[in-house]
């Protein structure tokens, strides 16, 4: 029986969704983009040396425990929001796809947020485009209660490298899988996320990180 | 010895009561002095106070050093704004090494600023020492990420009337941060983060340069420089201190510590700002009597 072609609006609206399911359908995205994560490490050594306060410069060993401890938590904290979110009937299916959205989110917003300041740091001292755009030494009254919030400010401005983290790997996933290639057999479709609700989650667990890497012992 | 004897009488300890916040009148304190010079003063009436001139001082965590300057008469044309920065660097007995610096300057409009610029609440003038450090360009050649914080509630942008523009006190291009902010013979990189220390399976081989257990970075803003009272406070210890609860604060905690801590020696190192020049004004080394 032939597939009645979606609605403009209904595509739109599945924008709204993470596609995990496109990148668990096509055998070779399925096995590179896991891989692929092994690049945050790298990331986070260079984005834990550009924090005020962050790792010095030699601190090796310390990026990669930090990286483990966050691809950790990312897993706890998924497991736990799966608990009721995204609703299916096996958890554990919505567990896998929240893990694989929010690790995906998280290499993708990281990425982003070294991009800013090494183009930044190329030309003069690093600095964080979006909190210099949102967050100007003097904000505006509409902005100031969030820029002078020191838990606030950090959560903002890593939601927003989150969200275009999650809609550039949505990007990147439709965009693949229109190659033609090998699909998976034993491919079982699961429940998508919503792209604000990992990107929060992200957001979060990145700010919570960022304070981890600087605190220092009272 | 005379003179020392009685400096030291005259300061000796008011106030080791378990109240924690400081409060002061300053204008009051300015009254009771009330001439020209550098003064370590009482913050309780009768505002006790002797001039910073190399006699030993008795300390106290609630004292003020007190800077007066003397008037001159309105010269033609518009002046520079009064901008000192501060600098403590103290020596004590039987403390941590500081791995935090206390950073202060009052909520302040300057003749650039479109508004009233915050200040560091009292639970948040303990900031982490590295990013201090890092702010001040403490390695030009591995510069950080500015903090949003430092610059915000502690710097401010002043005139420069001579270029007749404006300028923010931690402008890297218009500056020397590290030379004018920082803190001598304390290196950035013998700092470790908690994550770091915990992470770290062999300790550092490298012994610590620095050897003070109080650290300060204060300013003081007013339209003029000249015929006006500021103030800066006493140096505390901004080490590793012992926890005062559940919802104390490092703050909290360091002044509960300030009580009993025995300073021996404070740099004090104070600096005017006129527009982009930085006019060193007066470097001091105070010896602290026994407590």
């Amino acid at each position: 029986m032939p597939v009645a072609p979606k609605s403009g609006w209904r595509r739109l609206l599945e924008w709204r969704l993470l596609p995990i399911n496109k990148l668990l359908q096509t055998k070779w995205m399925q096995q590179v983009f896991p891989k692929l994560l092994w690049l945050v490490v790298p990331l986070q050594y260079y984005y834990a040396q550009q924090l005020p306060a962050g790792f010095n410069l030699e601190s090796y060993l310390p990026s990669a425990a930090l990286v483990i401890i966050l691809v950790a938590s990312m897993v706890c904290v998924a497991g736990v929001i799966a608990i009721g979110y995204p609703r299916s009937e096996n958890y554990y299916d919505a567990a896998r796809s929240l893990v694989s959205s929010m690790l995906g989110t998280w290499a993708f917003a990281l990425a982003l947020i070294c991009l800013s300041l090494g183009l930044n740091g190329w030309f003069a001292r690093p600095s964080d485009v979006i909190q210099d755009f949102l967050c100007p030494f003097e904000p505006g009254p509409w902005i100031r209660v969030v820029c002078d919030s020191r838990l606030v400010r950090p959560l903002l401005v890593y939601l927003i490298y989150a969200l275009a983290g999650a809609v550039l790997l949505t990007i990147l996933i439709h965009g693949c899988a229109r190659i033609k290639a090998a699909r998976n057999e034993d491919y079982r479709p699961l429940r998508e996320p919503n792209l604000v609700v990992v990107a929060i989650a992200v957001a979060v667990l990145m700010a919570f990180f960022q304070w981890l890497i600087t605190a220092t012992n009272r | 010895m005379r003179m020392k004897l009685a400096v030291a009488v005259l300061l000796l300890p008011v106030s080791v009561g378990s109240v924690v916040a400081q409060n002061f009148d300053e204008q009051a304190i300015c009254a009771a002095i009330n001439k020209p010079g550098l003064f370590y003063a009482r913050s309780q009436p009768p505002y006790q106070y002797a001039p910073v001139n190399g006699a030993p001082l008795s300390y106290d965590r609630d004292a003020r050093f007190v800077l007066i300057t003397a008037p001159v008469r309105p010269r033609q044309g518009h002046d520079y704004e009064g901008v000192w920065h501060v600098r403590t660097q103290t020596i004590a007995e039987l403390s941590k090494r500081a791995n935090k610096a206390y950073v202060y300057r009052p909520p302040v409009r300057t003749r650039c600023s479109r508004d009233v610029l915050p200040a560091f609440e009292e639970r948040d003038r303990l900031v982490t020492l590295t990013e201090y450090l890092d702010h001040h360009l403490s390695n030009p050649h591995h510069p950080r990420q500015k903090s949003y914080d430092l610059t915000r509630r502690f710097h401010m942008p002043i005139q420069d009337v001579a270029a007749n523009d404006c300028v923010w006190t931690d402008d890297d291009k218009a500056f020397d941060l590290n030379g004018t902010y920082g803190f001598s013979d304390v290196n950035r990189r013998d700092l470790d983060s908690a994550f770091e220390v915990a992470m770290t399976l062999v300790p550092r081989a490298y012994a610590s340069s620095s050897s003070y257990q109080g650290l300060s970075s204060q300013f003081a803003y007013r339209d003029t420089p000249h015929g006006v009272c500021v103030s800066f406070a006493s140096p505390i210890p901004t080490g590793p201190v012992p926890h005062g609860g559940w919802f104390s604060n490092a703050y909290d905690d360091a002044m509960q510590a300030a009580a009993g801590w025995k300073p021996k020696s404070t740099l004090l190192v104070i600096k005017r700002l006129e527009g982009r020049r930085v006019i060193p004004l007066t470097s001091k080394m105070i010896t602290w009597t026994d407590r």
